[in-house]
């Protein structure tokens, strides 16, 4: 039974990592209708930051943070050199985002190198706790399962309660009104865009914690994110939140319960959506 | 093509009918100085004469990625990974003892039966959900050959110790092996060449177009998507099996996210929707990848680079600018004084240059 | 040119009782937006319905659910005699029902013959073949050519879709509908966005059509419904507002207060702007 308990737990890190990134990827994609692939590319790009910035400065924290500025800085740069020369069309740019993955990581690797590196957290965090119950868990990913909560929420509430997130989301029902409205939509959009990227970025920091960050670590955190926001609901926030639950919590039970079969455990949800809903669990449907 | 007295219509029609004569002798002149080249590098064997033996595999996959993309609309990012299904559908049984054809037989019908039930997936989306959807069931694919250890072998992968024979011909003598792959890849593009002038191809172009139009046309569109998927998974999984007895080996790397991308980049980069880009796109990659690679450590950050150059200046792909501009030559050629100076380039982009506006409903997932 | 055109589309047998398409208390909501509610309305076998109403009065919306593109939120349709009311689009096709669209929906990036190819193979086994060459069906390509030739559109064969003027993309719309064959047509705004000279076009169409054929007709402009249809329903805010013959409605006061007063403000706006009414408009 604790063996459970602790997978559950191990399950909801892995969701809170999910979460950080595919909520960034399901924000671009609501809002600017871009499917962006390099997004797990800039994940792994985030971590090897906070790895290089932690070794240079020794400070955990500094690292996230300097990764997610990185990140948001690449995002603004590629949103307005690459992303704007195909406005709308929605399959150049996903293609184009593809082009850049073999960049950001093939430049990732000259850097950083092919061995796996795992980002140490500091001090206490690197303790253990014993829970009620005895069960004994690591502080750091407790931690990680907080910042991710917190992170979230302040994101419902950027979303839902202030003046910007009431124009990101018109920008998602109605662009033309946003603009009617006189509202610099292109800001908005490079704004958005840059905030799917620091989330991954931060995303790649905390994940370093827990997944090791390596060649391919791009592809399946993209993977995790994809299937969050196709089982979630494309573009839905609360989608993405409860996608990650999902897909976080089956995919630690498959890895813990039937290590050769994990992979179906994340087939099955993907499956049974499709199948029975489409457009994701939280998804709207097309007229 | 617009005439407007009928004496000048004929003497149009001359010029056009002689310009399409020239330019269907000029394909087949190209075909066979193709084929005459990559026979003689096949023949030489050797570095060169397996480089060109994978492109002409890759060339058969992508071609796969070619007609469901550039004929139906739906881009897979998936198609690496069936190629690994069709791989390991041979290595599997035959590192379970089973003889080469019995492990050829096995590897197409476990290809067919993923195709057919994956296909009620994939005709569920459209656009990029499809093409996530694609992704999504490559990496489990890639998963699976990685985790499932008993039956994959993990990361060693499994290796093929034994080509098949075919009466006289003996598959593990490389150059026959080579000469059999140059085989499976003519009749692999004289098969999409059938399929695209078909009455089924012709609605699969309309399905692109506009799906709804087809449906108030009579056609049931998912029947031809399917139908379309399971041709398209059933090239990478041929793809699949000339690979595997050519490596004498197959990895879980094989199906990663990095090749799937690869085999979407040749189809694209060469143009989809075109008879030959998928070819021409899996030759410059394949030279990205083993040739450049010789000089140039960074090669991938070039082959990205240019990708996304493709993507934005050239849409129609390198085959489509070549296609496109010989059919604005034989336009201009035939209509001169014809048509007002105001004449349409033909379109033939593809679906990521029709939509000039960001539209949240196109791109929804549909019912 | 209207004597071609009847050859091309056969005599329509008439159903059982004599009506082709019934609705009852037909509805549909979007989000609380009533486009359709509670139309009731049937029309006889080889009889012609004008349909009119402001913009925004769900003729359109009613047209989607009649040729299955959208799903009623309330009550059924019959065609034939059969309930159609969760009938997919294309098995409404096979009964007989051929649509065309107030937004174009003609094939772009294939020819004029290409469409109307796909078109004659719309109903016929032969779209699923994989293998013959589809100009060597010469009898559907025949077909096609001789549907597009009738509708002057004989030179433009080998055009692309995307080539065409506005008012050949209108007839290029209605030759695909027709080439199927139907035995009830709906046609939405044939005659939307067009100069007064291809108005006539589209007329000389119409009143081409064998007169077996069940017509159902959205279209603002009184002058091509006068003559080409029998009857007229008037839609409003999603309603059945009232039916009766051309000359009844056109006295009719209702009709004039609600419609016709804004007809020629309508017609102002849509004559200004051809894309105002055809999001898709081509190109100059
Ligand atoms: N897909 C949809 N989603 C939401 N609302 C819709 C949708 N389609 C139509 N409507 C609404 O339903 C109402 C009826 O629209 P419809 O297009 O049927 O009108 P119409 O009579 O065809 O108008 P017009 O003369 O402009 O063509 C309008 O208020 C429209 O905004
Ligand atoms: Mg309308």
């Amino acid at each position: 039974m604790n063996q459970f308990i602790v997978q559950t737990l191990n399950g909801l890190t892995l969701a809170g990592i999910m979460f950080l990134v595919s909520s960034g990827f399901t924000l671009v994609f609501g809002v600017m209708r871009i499917t962006n692939l390099a997004h797990g590319a800039i994940y792994l790009l985030g971590g090897y930051i906070a790895y290089s910035t932690i070794q240079l400065v020794g400070n955990f924290f500094v690292g996230v943070i300097v990764a997610g500025l990185a990140m948001a800085l690449l995002g603004i740069v590629l949103e307005r050199t690459l992303i704007k020369r195909m406005r709308g069309q929605v399959m150049a740019e996903l293609l184009a985002t593809l082009g850049l993955v073999y960049v950001m990581n093939d430049l990732a690797l000259a850097v950083w190198g092919g061995d796996p590196l795992s980002l140490r957290l500091p001090g206490v965090l690197r303790e253990s706790t014993t829970l009620p119950g005895g069960i004994i868990y690591p502080n750091g990913r407790m931690f990680i399962l907080f910042l991710a909560v917190v992170i979230g929420l302040a994101l419902y509430f950027l979303l839902r309660r202030t003046r910007v997130g009431a124009i990101v989301r018109a920008g998602v029902d109605n662009k033309a009104m946003v603009s009617a409205m006189g509202i610099n939509v292109r800001l908005v959009f490079t704004m958005v865009f840059a905030l799917g990227a620091l989330l991954a970025g931060v995303g790649g920091a905390l994940g370093g914690t827990v997944l090791s960050l390596a060649p391919n670590a791009d592809a399946e955190i993209l993977t995790f994110a994809l299937i969050v926001v196709i089982v979630g609901g494309l573009g839905s926030f609360e989608g993405a939140v409860l996608g990650s639950l999902i897909v976080g919590l089956l995919s630690n039970y498959g890895q813990a319960y039937f290590p050769a079969l994990a992979y179906f455990a994340l087939f099955a949800p993907l499956v049974l959506v499709l199948l029975v809903r489409p457009q994701g669990l939280l998804g709207r449907t097309a007229a | 093509m617009s005439t407007h007295t009928p004496g000048a219509g004929a003497g149009v029609a001359g010029w056009q009918g002689l310009l399409a004569r020239q330019q269907r002798w000029l394909m087949l002149l190209i075909g066979l100085v193709f084929l005459l080249i990559v026979s003689s590098y096949l023949y030489r064997g050797g570095f060169y004469g397996q480089l060109v033996t994978q492109m002409l595999i890759f060339a058969i996959a992508a071609m796969g990625v070619g007609f469901l993309g550039g004929y139906g609309g739906m881009v897979s990012l998936g198609q690496a990974s069936f190629l690994g299904l069709g791989a390991y559908g041979v290595a599997v049984p035959m590192s379970d003892g089973a003889d080469p054809w019995t492990a050829i037989v096995i590897s197409l019908v476990v290809t067919l039966a993923v195709a057919l039930l994956t296909g009620l997936l994939a005709v569920r989306v459209r656009g990029i959900s499809f093409v996530i959807m694609t992704l999504a069931l490559g990496q489990i694919l890639f998963g699976l050959a990685s985790s499932w250890v008993d039956l994959s072998g993990g990361d060693n992968g499994l290796i093929i110790p034994v080509a098949p024979t075919l009466g006289p011909l003996d598959l593990n003598d490389p150059i026959v092996l080579s000469f059999t792959v140059l085989v499976v890849f003519v009749l692999a593009v004289l098969a999409l060449r059938t399929f695209v002038a078909s009455p089924f191809g012709l609605a699969l172009r309309g399905i692109k177009s506009n799906e709804q139009r087809l449906k108030t046309l009579g056609y049931a569109t998912r029947l031809h998507l399917y139908i379309s998927w399971v041709i398209s998974v059933m090239f990478a999984g041929v793809a699949g099996i000339l690979f595997v007895f050519t490596n004498g080996l197959i990895t879980p790397t094989a199906l990663d996210f990095g090749h799937n991308g690869i085999v979407t980049l040749m189809a694209v980069i060469g143009g989809l929707g075109t008879l030959w880009g998928p070819t021409v796109g899996a030759i410059v990659i394949m030279l990205f990848q083993n040739y450049l690679s010789l000089y140039f450590e960074r090669w991938a950050t070039v082959m990205g680079i240019v990708f996304v150059a493709v993507v934005i200046f050239a849409p129609e792909g390198l085959w489509g600018l070549v296609t496109k501009f010989a059919r604005r030559l034989t336009r201009q050629k035939a209509a001169r004084g014809q048509l007002g100076i105001n004449e349409v380039p033909v379109g033939d982009a593809g679906a990521e240059t029709e939509s000039e506006l960001p539209d949240p409903t196109t791109e929804k997932v549909q019912q | 040119m209207t004597t071609s055109t009847a050859s091309a589309v056969p005599p329509a047998p008439a159903a059982a009782d004599g009506i082709a398409l019934s609705v009852d208390d037909l509805g549909r909501h979007f989000a609380g937006v009533k486009a359709v509610e509670g139309v009731t309305l049937s029309v006889a076998s080889g009889s012609r319905l004008g349909i009119i109403g402001p913009n925004g009065a769900g003729k359109t919306t009613f047209f989607n659910m009649l040729s299955g593109e959208l799903k009623p939120t309330s009550g059924r349709i019959h065609l034939f005699g059969r309930d159609v009311t969760s009938l997919a689009s294309h098995k409404r096709v096979a009964l007989g029902l051929g649509r065309t669209y107030q937004i174009t929906r003609v094939l772009r990036g294939m020819t004029v013959l290409e469409n109307l190819a796909v078109a004659t193979h719309g109903l016929s086994g032969s779209k699923l073949d994989l293998l013959r060459p589809w100009r060597r069906y010469s009898a559907k390509v025949e077909e096609a050519e001789a549907l597009g030739a009738s509708f002057g559109l004989r030179h433009r064969l080998n055009a692309y879709a995307e080539e065409l003027s506005h008012g050949e993309v209108r007839q290029l719309e209605v030759c695909l509908a027709l080439a199927l064959k139907p035995k009830i047509l709906l046609l939405d705004e044939p005659a939307a966005g067009l100069s007064p000279a291809e108005r006539v076009d589209i007329r000389n169409l119409l009143n081409g059509l064998p007169k077996e054929l069940t017509l159902v007709m959205i279209e603002h402009d009184m002058d091509v419904l006068r003559g080409a249809v029998d009857d007229i329903a008037v839609l409003h805010l999603g309603e059945l507002v009232t039916r009766g013959s051309v000359a009844e409605i056109q006295r009719n006061e209702l009709v004039r207060e609600l419609y016709l007063g804004k007809r020629r403000q309508i017609d102002r706006t849509a004559g200004a702007d051809p894309a105002d009414s055809d999001g898709k408009a081509p190109h100059a």
